[in-house]
């Protein structure tokens, strides 16, 4: 058999839906990416190709660990491009790549959830796809409020980040005894 | 239907594992916070907040209660080219949306619906699923299929419980049968009742003289019409009717030629398996008695002629457990010691693609001690051109590792060819017929030809 058979001979036993899945993910992670560098100011290819090329072994194995290092890549590629918001404006990019990153999530955990080669019922994809946009919504709702805080700053106040920092520690503890059961 | 049943209930949460998808939501969504927090970055809060919730969310709908599946597979006896069905029932709790199974693929077996995954959503306040997966069945044979893995998974993928995989199941796929008919009778005759006319005249169908009437001779027989004009009585004299043991022998010393089951490639002993079952049933429904023995396979029991709708379930039973080349010991001694059943004065058709010595050896002797022999070639046509046979169809005929050895099989398989033929010369030369199946009417004009030689005077050994 010749590489292009044996492509199409692992496409078709992948089945329709999960190449969707696979497609899916690989084109939020790009347009995550492209947000990203628009929001930096300046474009960024090596950075952008690296989380490409982390997309595409992603989708190649998206029950490992390359999905959470992807993320892991786009979190970073944010933090060491985009500089801290200082307008409401600056919030939007955030809350897109967010939601894109949502999708990235989703899609790789649909891909392992659905084993390959089935078909994905439609209520499931709709479920899916309800419940991920109830989380889009949310995180819409948070970066409203978010920029509007941006826009109306708070006096910065030690308590308040001693308080942020104590619920996520307890939120870490609270995950790891629940994931730990 | 035969249940192949796994079921697994488990009390608590210690079935229910975290996957990679809540362990990357966590820990990224922790991570990221802490450092948002820390730097004062309300964007890299944003950012991850998706995640922080789908993880909540997947935590919170972490299922109670232990699922439970059930498994059946069936019918376990059917014939090549039906569907059997694969059925799961799983009982799910509350919060176990996705429900997918993934059934071990076979070679033989094809999904009606084209996989060999199965997928439901169970909906969040569904208590059962079932699965169902019709799986056709190509080929002929004995197998152990619907293996079977099920994973059923709570919200966002983020906790999944595993079963045990499901054992696997016996399933006899019985040959189907090729067309066969044959509007000529049996060449010896030797039973009591059947369709074939004897060489004694009897009560029968088959007209033989008219003779005048004697003591014994039923009413029913005087023909009136010739006892009108003669003015003594007449009676019409008819041949007896009789039937024939016609013993199948299958040579399953070798399998040659590539095979696709149903609709695809027929390997030599795949025409076999299919023309034995229709000369099976062809000769039975005409009333003859038929068995079966089957060389070089070792878990076949030999089937001594009977006749009967039942007989040919034996068969087909009989020879769906063939595997070929499994014989104990020597060629010779197991072809030996199976022919010795014969019966005396049948007829045996011997289903073969002539590569076996022994079994055309075992040919001329049956033929020498009285039984009427035909030999019935099932080698595959494309076999018989060794020149234009592909890579593929030359490793089902003689198995090669390295591509190099190609040209060598090639020229190997000639020489193979040549010597088959010499043999086959010498076989047709002794007497013995040759036909190369071919469905309906192969055997006509032989069997026509040997029924004209059974009733020539011929001289016997005493």
């Amino acid at each position: 058999m010749s590489i292009r058979e044996d492509v199409a001979a692992a496409l078709t036993q992948e089945g329709r839906d999960h190449l969707r899945l696979r497609i899916g993910l690989v084109c939020a992670s790009i347009a995550a990416a492209i947000v990203t560098s628009a929001a930096s100011g300046a474009a960024r290819p090596t950075g952008v190709g690296v989380l490409f090329t982390l997309a595409l072994l992603a989708a190649l194995v998206p029950d490992g660990h390359i999905p959470t290092i992807l993320i892991g890549g786009h979190l970073v590629f944010w933090f060491m491009t985009v500089p801290r918001p200082t307008s409401a404006a600056a919030i939007a990019p955030a809350v897109v790549t967010a939601i894109l990153l949502l999708a990235v999530h989703l899609f790789a955990a649909a891909a392992t959830v659905w084993p390959p080669g089935g078909r994905i019922p439609r209520s499931a994809a709709r479920r899916w796809l309800r419940q991920g946009g109830a989380v889009a919504l949310a995180t819409i709702a948070v970066g409203g409020l978010t920029a509007l805080l941006v826009a109306a700053p708070l006096p910065a106040g030690t308590l308040v980040s001693l308080a942020a920092v104590a619920a996520l520690g307890a939120g870490a503890i609270a995950a790891y005894r629940l994931i730990a059961r | 239907m035969t249940v192949a049943a796994d079921s697994v209930e488990e009390d608590g949460r210690s079935g229910w594992l975290p996957t990679p998808n809540v362990v990357r939501a966590v820990s990224v969504a922790l991570v990221t916070m802490s450092v948002g927090v820390l730097g004062r970055r309300a964007d890299l809060v944003i950012l991850v907040l998706p995640l922080a919730v789908v993880a909540a969310w997947s935590m919170a709908t972490r299922p109670r209660h232990a699922p439970s599946v059930r498994t059946t597979l069936g019918p376990t006896a059917l014939p090549e080219g039906n569907a059997l069905t694969f059925t799961a029932f799983v009982s799910v709790p509350a919060g176990v949306p996705d429900v997918a199974i993934v059934l071990a693929s076979d070679p033989f077996f094809d999904p009606v619906d084209g996989t060999w995954t199965l997928c439901a959503d169970a909906g969040p306040d569904v208590g059962s699923v079932t699965l169902a997966a019709p799986i056709a069945a190509r080929r002929w044979g004995r197998y152990r299929t619907g293996a079977a893995v099920p994973a059923v998974t709570g919200i966002f993928g983020g906790f999944r419980h595993s079963f045990r995989p499901i054992g696997e199941t016996e399933v006899v796929v019985l040959p189907g049968k090729e067309s066969f008919a044959s509007r000529t009778g049996m060449p010896h005759p030797r039973g009591i009742v059947g369709a074939n006319r004897s060489p004694r005249r009897g009560q029968g169908n088959d007209f033989a003289a008219i003779r005048p009437y004697g003591p014994g001779d039923r009413l029913a027989r005087v023909n009136w019409a010739v006892s009108t004009r003669t003015a003594t009585l007449q009676v019409s004299e008819m041949h007896a009717d009789l039937d024939t043991a016609v013993t199948l022998v299958v040579d399953a010393f070798h399998d040659l030629g590539s095979t696709g089951g149903v609709g695809g490639a027929a390997s030599s002993l795949d025409t076999a398996v299919r023309a034995t079952t229709a000369l099976a049933e062809h000769y039975l429904r005409a009333g003859e008695r038929v068995g079966l023995l089957v060389l070089g396979a070792s878990d076949v029991p030999p089937l001594t002629a009977r006749s009967g709708q039942a007989q040919l379930r034996r068969i087909q039973d009989g020879l769906a457990r063939i595997v070929p080349g499994t014989v104990r010991g020597g060629e010779d001694d197991a072809t030996g010691a199976l022919l010795a059943r014969l019966q005396p004065g049948g007829v045996v058709l011997l289903l073969t693609p002539v590569i076996s010595a022994s079994a055309l050896n075992r040919a001329y002797a049956l033929a020498r001690f009285g039984h009427t022999v035909l030999i019935i070639d099932t080698l595959p046509p494309a076999a018989l051109t060794a020149g234009r046979l592909t890579a593929e169809d030359l490793a089902a005929i003689a198995p090669f590792t390295n591509p190099r050895a190609i040209p060598t099989t090639r020229l190997a398989w000639r020489i193979r060819l040549l010597e088959r033929e010499g043999q086959l010369q010498r076989v047709r030369a002794s007497g013995i017929p040759v036909v190369p199946w071919r469905g309906p009417g192969s055997l006509d004009e032989v069997l026509r030809q040997l029924q004209r030689r059974a009733r020539a005077p011929r001289v016997a050994r005493r």
